[in-house]
């Protein structure tokens, strides 16, 4: 499991290790952000 | 079609209701502290068009919110300006075969998303228009295309490196 939580309609709980690899992919494609989000 | 005069106690008819032009058709409460946010049945034939709102939460550090059509992670282009009001940096953050659109932004004291989605639920490209502060200095606008000819029913907010905290996600449906 991860220590980052996704929230599916109104349920909240942990990512799995899949969910997570699948956020951090997601949020990677951001590159010239005005913060840094990665 | 004229504008919609209620008053208190009235019979309101099929002609009334189908004057109104803006439907709230999702509200979803943020519970816990996600860093992303799933958001399931929002998109329909009932509606072409919408628009969908964050607002009465946070996020966890100063940062910026995505938004990803669910079930399609790539194909997202578009350019979203954004300017420091101080003056720098000002830029562009770009979506060239992306995997999301630049949505909205927060900090510790504010969250924001304020986005119309043109056409997620038929089975054509579908395009995006926000505005948004970021942040504690930015301010954001933009829009962008998803390049795919497939449906959509719902989509995914993210926060990036911040996690959400409290607010609601709402989605309106325009009346076409």
């Amino acid at each position: 499991m991860s220590n980052l939580y996704i929230q599916i309609n109104d349920e909240t709980r942990e990512m799995t290790d899949e969910e997570e690899a699948q956020y951090l992919e997601m949020i990677a494609t951001n590159e010239g952000l005005p913060h840094d989000d990665k | 079609m004229p504008v919609p005069d209620f008053s208190p106690g009235e019979v309101l008819t099929a002609a009334a209701m189908d004057s109104i032009g803006l439907w709230l058709v999702k509200t979803q409460t943020v519970t816990g502290t996600p860093s992303t946010v799933v958001v399931n049945d929002a998109f329909s034939a009932n509606y072409t068009n919408y628009k969908v709102t964050y607002t009465d939460g946070a996020l966890s550090s100063a940062g910026d919110i995505f938004l990803q059509l669910n079930g399609l992670t790539t194909g997202y282009y578009g350019s979203f300006y954004f300017d420091n009001f101080t003056g720098s940096p000002t830029g562009v953050n770009r979506r060239n075969n992306g995997a999301n659109w630049f949505a909205g932004g927060g900090s510790t004291n504010y969250g924001m998303v304020n986005c119309d989605v043109i056409n997620p639920f038929i089975a054509r490209y579908t395009t995006f228009t926000m505005q948004s502060f970021s942040g504690n200095e930015f301010t954001v606008q933009g829009a962008g295309i998803q390049a795919a000819n497939t449906s959509a029913t719902g989509f995914t907010l993210s926060a990036g490196a911040a996690t959400f905290s409290g607010g609601t996600v709402r989605v309106y449906g325009y009346r076409s």
